[in-house]
């Protein structure tokens, strides 16, 4: 770097680059369609969001919310510059063995988006631009200002059973059901951005159906605890239904269970100053 | 505050504070969009940013595919960071920040 401007934290890490074009707060849409949960089926919230040109890609965050589990699903350009987001919600509660998300009930996720820096015309603020023009930076906005980012580590977990095992003493079942967590510092609003990869799979003895797959999300314990919980989702057959793939009804008798969730990166903001 | 940079917007609200902010800032968002029926691999450079770390994650992610269809390397053998993203065969569209530090 020749020339330009540079900031960085106290702990010396890059915070402002006029050489990177940095994301500024977009909307906070409201859906266009709402989500719904029903036996076997998980439909998500649907947003739709317009970037300022073609091309721009937007960046989604998630409100945290105790006792709720949100995911975003999928961020897909349908038109244009226009962006057709899902997201996933789920109010959760804790899995007992006999216990089935069949009972769960949708919760309506708020979202916030953000979009690549354009210039906001104000006559006064501090303004960036690259070498090539393009405007990097620029106060007239409501910049990106990440708060904190919480890594998560790779986890596996898992558990063989049969029918009359109680599953909640079966190694593996904590990670399972609780999925992991991770400290991070109190915000006023926050709210996620970043996927919570996970997978894992149930296998059925004796219906030969494929294995379920499912979706991970993101909500905090409290104010100090984010955590990385596994929302009801299958590629092959969607379901909520952990008692028939425990075997209580017509899906078969689990053989195994097994998790793995890979590492994760979660993006904090305070949406308060939003 | 006896250093750093804070900005506040014609309302008077605070809107950074450098103080208070992770570290990183978007080099890219990356959009990735899988082939069902072959591997794509795509390599992204940052010449401008020489002794600085990259930080990738993952925000819309293979979760709706099997484990292992993404695979990220990073490395700073051209004195600047490079990433090399490399996407298993899935009709999935991936996206990742990288956050330059």
């Amino acid at each position: 770097m020749t020339y330009g401007l540079r900031v960085e934290n106290p702990g010396g890490l890059l915070v402002i680059d006029s050489d990177a074009i940095h994301y500024r707060f977009h909307s906070s849409p409201s859906p266009v369609s709402s989500g719904s949960i029903a036996f076997q089926t998980h439909v998500p919230h649907v947003f739709q969001v317009t970037m300022p040109a073609p091309g721009l890609v937007p960046l989604v965050f998630i409100r945290l919310e105790t006792g709720k589990v949100f995911a975003l699903e999928s961020a897909l350009v349908v038109s244009g510059a226009t962006w057709e987001i899902r997201v996933w919600g789920v109010n959760y509660r804790l899995e007992a063995p006999n216990d089935s998300q069949r009972n769960a009930t949708q919760a309506a996720p708020t979202i916030y988006v953000f979009c690549p820096m354009t210039s906001s015309g104000d006559a006064f603020g501090l303004w960036l631009s690259r070498a090539s023009g393009e405007v990097s930076f620029d106060t007239g906005w409501k910049p990106l200002w990440l708060r904190q980012v919480v890594s998560f580590g790779s986890a596996t977990g898992g558990f063989n059973t049969a029918l009359s095992t109680p599953y909640n003493l079966q190694p593996g079942w904590a990670l399972f059901a609780n999925g992991q967590s991770a400290a991070m510092s109190a915000l006023t609003m926050p709210a996620v951005c970043g996927a919570a990869v996970g997978s894992g799979e149930v296998g059925l003895t004796n219906s030969g159906e494929p294995a379920d797959r499912w979706a991970w999300g993101w909500t905090m314990d409290n104010s100090t605890t984010l955590r990385r919980q596994r929302i009801w989702w299958s590629s092959d057959k969607p379901t909520f239904d952990l008692d028939n793939s425990l075997g209580l009804g017509p899906g078969g008798t689990v053989l195994s269970v097994d998790v793995s969730l890979q590492p994760a990166t979660a993006l904090l903001v305070d949406a308060s100053s939003l | 505050m006896s250093y750093g940079l804070r900005c506040w917007n014609a309302a008077s609200q605070l809107t950074f504070d450098s103080t208070d902010a992770a570290g990183g800032v978007p080099g890219e968002v990356v959009v990735l969009a899988g082939n069902p029926s072959a591997t794509i691999t795509e390599t992204k450079t940052y010449p401008l940013h020489g002794g600085r770390a990259v930080t990738v994650v993952e925000v819309v992610s293979s979760q709706h595919a099997y484990p292992g269809v993404l695979a990220i390397v990073v490395d700073y053998a051209l004195g600047y960071p490079r990433v090399v993203f490399t996407v298993q065969p899935t009709p999935w569209v991936i996206i990742a920040v990288v956050l330059i530090s």
